[in-house]
């Protein structure tokens, strides 16, 4: 496992240096290539690669792609033979809202996200695969169109880098325009608060699944929304122009948590519910922490 | 409701404080960048009133906490079965406040004289505009501090705060009468008189002389009694102490008896008592192992003085709520040598015979090998050649069965008792020849304090005259009291003379005549008969004691009887202490002390009690018979003692006995005061309300309620941290 981001490179996934896209781009390198891409068999492969055919074993085939169903039927020995000239495309969509500039710490879940999309994208361009970013808010703002080439891999860091959250968000609108450019199958990683309208957002990634296209969904919060640890009075003012507020929050603690609580749970419900990978991401865990753990768990579910 | 504390009450105003933190929390706000608002708003929407009601609540009983303890330190008060007190119109009134000992009972915050003052004082404030008042202090004398009523109320109220409590007794009816007076002396007006005292029964002892005043006055003068007490409080108190036994010369066991009185309901379990000189640490102890309710018990103690001089004795007790009688103090004279006189009646007899034989023994008790350091000095004389130039040299003079004296013996005889010394006369044969001398000698007549009537024989059948054998009322014979002690039965009389007292007016006892005339005759011992055995008088400054009989065994078995010998040390002891009463004051009474020309216009230094150095007190002034040392500063109860200059031995000691009586705190009798209040024409009314013209009863009872605040302040604090405790679990 690499090193996560405080212990090999303590400055990469300071806020500073994740808004440098060069520092993106080597966070995203060290954090996949201490998972050992290259030891291992990428967690994405197999499954965007297209069935094309049938063939009886012969001695020496890996014994991984018999397909027993075949066998079952016919008792006779066949593997499945694929369309090696295809490459997946993972869309990577950044929630780039003003909800996700709030980081009770140093690190906000902007900055949070940021690296975790440069780590996907450069672990599907480094196998090779084609990546393609989308920054959002209540529209798509930017759109860095497929590619296969590692070597863009600096022009998508620097666009994350670069990119200042400031609006409002309309999630799912989104997510059914991201849905209407998805060409072929492949993979759709969602980073985001997801901090809007769960109805919509539900139909937006039954969109993307109705479009072939496999879910990720990484929801990311701060540890200050999950826990709620504020004392005395405050003065909480809202996040795109959400009014202001002001209260005792010890009075209400343990009510507000139940609320995140249930949010979450209504969340991973509705990814479940359409087949998604539903991935809390804590800001506060570091990042190699949960994109290693979610990956290991891919692996299993996969295999 | 009143308060006695009312400038507290601003106090009240502290209750802005719990409402300040509650505002200034409020300002003291963060602010924060938040994104899930939408979540907040659901919870605080659902929680808001809630919230409120608890902040509210809190704050309230923060808010009463403050104000419950304000009020409390402003000590409110309710006067029970109260009248109306003040008057709407201007008043000539005179505040008469009891400084008596009894006032100064605390209760632990404060004495009943505190509460007295604070009393006072609300009348004071209380009182119409244009209203005057004069100020007594009032015990068993009265102390204008005020005399005329003045308007100036700061001065009043300054004399009230600066009063303290005197240790004397008290008596109510001279205060009275003197405010009666003085108010009367005034123009028409509105005229009152408040009387506040603790209605201690002592203090009304005068009450039909106040209910006089109240009836004579009624009509033009409005009477108030308000009393600061209203139930009976127990106290232990040192009631008496005398010396007794014989002289008190240095080496010598003196005896000195304490009474213990317990005024309470219940009996006082071992009470100690401790006996020390000159203010110095303990020198004797006892413990009275119970006392029963309402009475007194008497031990005697033990001392020795190695030193001679002037010295005091201070009994004490442990402390209670009324501290000053918890001691009483007692002065004397020790001597290293005392010198007696003894005239035989018949000299030229065989030593054994002479008349004084018996009575050498008896005072000089010791082996022939010890007398000479005895100190106790025998002269033995005949009548013919008593030293009349220097007969002040002896501390007593006993006549033993003289027949007769010459004028000129008689005549310094005269002198030297007038002047203070002791004459001890024993009759006999000689004296029944003698009797005309004694019967009408112009000399020797004043000084007997009884006529020598004649001579009686002890009647043929029963053979003999006895002496009483109970009811030892006089301080020689007291201790036979104690049946432990036997008693005078066994003295057999064959003969005796028939004494009858001399009848002379009765003066105060504190203060010596100094005049050559009989006063103060009392019978020491009686006989079975009830006739006088032995009787003394006062004569001018000194005392004479007449002896019925013989003091050999011619005519009776005195003499030879066990009791002989501690009876005539006891006899020598009391007359030697016979300036004992010039050696006590009551507190607050001038002291009076002779001492020698040549000292006139000297400074002299007074160590007060429970002080230990002497300050400067006055002046020797000039007397009618050499210098004079009067000091007036006797108000506390104890031992003083007086000095000349830098000596380190004081010329004279005193002490100041405050009044026994005092000490019980018993309160007046219901109908007594009753009546008091019927002439006053006394209604029921409540208190605060403005009074009409006619006296009211005041029931004066302060019911003081602080204590109820401080409980309710208690309790709604830990109200208030169970309640805050539950509201800060997060919702």
């Amino acid at each position: 496992m690499a090193k996560t981001e405080n212990e090999g490179s303590p400055g990469l996934l300071d806020p500073d240096a994740v808004s440098r896209g060069e520092a993106l781009g080597i966070l995203a390198r060290l954090v996949v290539e201490g998972y050992r891409v290259g030891e291992h068999r990428s967690p994405f492969q197999g499954f965007a690669i297209e069935f094309a055919q049938h063939r009886e074993y012969a001695m020496g085939d890996d014994p991984r792609h018999l397909d027993w169903k075949v066998i079952g039927r016919t008792d006779r020995y066949y593997i499945k033979q694929y369309r090696q000239d295809t490459n997946f495309v993972a869309h990577v969509i950044l929630d780039a809202s003003e909800s996700m500039d709030y980081g009770s710490g140093k690190i906000t879940k902007m900055h949070y996200g940021k690296a975790l999309a440069a780590c996907l994208s450069y672990l599907v361009l480094k196998q090779r695969d084609a990546s393609a970013v989308a920054l959002i808010d209540d529209e798509i703002r930017e759109y860095m169109p497929r590619t296969d080439n590692l070597g863009k891999i600096h022009h998508i860091m620097d666009r994350l880098a670069a990119y200042p959250p400031k609006q409002k968000t309309k999630l799912g609108q989104c997510l059914l325009d991201v849905a209407r450019m998805i060409k072929r199958k492949g993979i759709t990683i969602l980073i985001s608060d997801l901090l809007d309208d769960e109805e919509t957002l539900q139909q937006g990634i039954q969109r993307i699944r109705f479009a072939g296209s496999e879910v990720i969904v990484f929801h990311v919060m701060d540890p200050a929304e999950l826990t709620f640890p504020f004392r005395g009075t405050v003065k909480f003012i809202g996040l795109e122009e959400t009014g202001v507020l002001e209260t005792a929050p010890a009075d209400i603690a343990k009510s507000f948590r139940q609320e995140v609580e249930a949010f979450c749970g209504r969340v991973r419900e509705i990814c479940e519910r359409n087949g998604c990978h539903y991935v809390l991401a804590n800001t506060a865990t570091p990042l190699a922490e949960t994109l290693s753990g979610y990956l290991v768990f891919r692996k299993k579910s996969v295999a | 409701m009143s308060f006695l504390n009312p400038a507290v009450l601003f106090g009240v105003l502290l209750v802005g404080v719990p409402i300040a933190i509650h505002l200034l929390n409020k300002n003291r706000i963060q602010e924060i960048r938040w994104p899930m608002m939408k979540f907040l708003r659901n919870i605080v929407k659902r929680n808001e009133k809630k919230l409120r009601i608890e902040d509210l609540i809190l704050l309230i009983c923060r808010c009463l906490i403050v104000a419950l303890l304000a009020l409390a330190f402003a000590r409110p008060t309710l006067w029970f079965g109260g009248g109306t007190l003040i008057s709407a119109d201007p008043v000539a009134a005179v505040l008469l406040l009891d400084v008596s000992g009894s006032m100064g009972y605390g209760n632990g915050v404060e004495t009943r004289l505190d509460s007295a003052k604070k009393t006072a004082l609300e009348i004071l404030a209380n009182l119409a505009s244009g209203s005057s008042c004069a100020l007594y202090l009032v015990s068993d004398q009265v102390q204008p501090l005020i005399p005329r009523p003045t308007t100036d109320m700061s001065i009043l109220r300054k004399s009230i705060l600066n009063t303290q409590v005197s240790e004397r007794g008290s008596d109510l009816s001279e205060g009275v009468q003197q405010a009666a007076t003085l108010l009367k002396s005034l123009p028409d007006g509105e005229k009152e008189i408040f009387v506040i005292t603790d209605n201690q029964a002592e203090a009304w002892k005068g009450s039909r002389k106040i209910q006089k005043l109240v009836e004579d006055n009624s009509g033009q003068i409005a009477f108030k009694f308000i009393s600061v007490a209203d139930r009976v409080e127990p106290n232990l108190a040192v009631t008496q102490m005398e010396l007794e036994g014989g002289v008190a010369a240095v080496n010598t066991p003196l005896s000195c008896r304490v009474a213990v009185s317990n005024w309470s309901g219940q009996a006082a379990a071992n009470v100690r008592i401790t006996l020390s000189a000159d203010g110095d640490s303990p020198m004797n102890e006892t413990v009275i192992p119970s006392i029963p309710p309402n009475s007194s018990q008497t031990v005697i103690l033990e001392v020795k003085f190695r030193d001679p001089g002037y010295h005091s004795l201070t009994a004490t007790i442990p402390p209670d709520r009324l501290p000053y009688d918890n001691q009483r103090a007692v002065c004397l004279q020790v001597v290293d040598e005392s010198r007696v006189l003894i005239v035989d009646g018949t000299p030229t007899a065989d030593p054994v015979d002479r008349e004084g034989f018996f009575l050498a023994q008896a005072l000089q008790p010791v082996p022939k090998d010890k007398i000479a350091d005895y100190y106790l000095k025998l002269v033995r004389k005949g009548p013919e050649n008593i030293p009349l130039d220097n007969l002040g040299q002896f501390d007593s003079i006993i006549l033993a069965d003289v027949a007769q004296v010459n004028a000129a013996t008689t005549s310094a005889i005269s002198s030297y008792v007038s002047s203070g010394g002791s004459l001890m006369i024993f009759t006999g044969p000689n004296t029944e020849r003698g009797l005309n001398f004694w019967q009408k000698d112009s000399h020797m007549l004043p000084l007997l304090p009884a006529k020598l009537l004649g001579v009686v024989d002890a009647p043929t059948d029963k053979k003999y005259i006895t002496l009483q054998t109970k009811g030892y009322g006089h301080p020689v014979v007291s201790i036979w009291n104690d049946p432990q002690n036997g008693n005078f039965g066994e003295v057999k009389y064959a003969r005796h003379f028939s004494l009858e007292p001399v009848d002379v007016p009765t003066l105060p006892a504190n203060v010596p005549t100094g005049e050559a005339r009989l006063s103060r005759v009392q019978s020491i011992l009686d006989f079975s008969t009830g006739k006088p055995a032995v009787i003394e008088g006062t004569f001018g400054l000194g005392k004479v004691v007449l002896f019925a009989s013989t003091p050999n065994t011619s005519w009776n078995t005195f003499p030879i009887h066990p009791a002989f010998v501690p009876f005539m040390q006891r006899l020598l002891g009391y007359l030697s202490r016979r300036f004992g009463d010039a050696l006590i004051v009551s507190p607050g009474q001038t002291f009076i002390h002779t001492v020698p020309t040549e000292f006139i216009g000297q400074n002299f230094f007074v160590r007060r009690p429970e002080q230990k150095n002497s300050n400067l007190a006055g002046k020797i002034e000039e007397g009618t018979h050499g210098g004079v040392v009067r000091y007036r500063d006797t108000g506390a109860a104890g031992a003083y003692a007086l000095f000349m200059g830098e000596k380190k031995k004081p010329f004279i000691v005193f002490a100041s006995q405050p009044d026994p009586r005092e000490s019980d705190l018993s309160l007046v009798d219901s109908k007594e005061l009753d009546a008091v209040l019927a002439a006053a024409k006394v209604s029921e009314e409540k208190l605060g309300q403005v009074s009409g013209k006619t006296g009211h009863r005041l029931s004066g009872t302060p019911h003081e309620l602080w204590v109820y605040f401080i409980v309710l302040a208690f309790l709604l604090a830990i109200a208030e941290l169970v309640m805050a405790h539950r509201f800060s679990m997060p919702k």
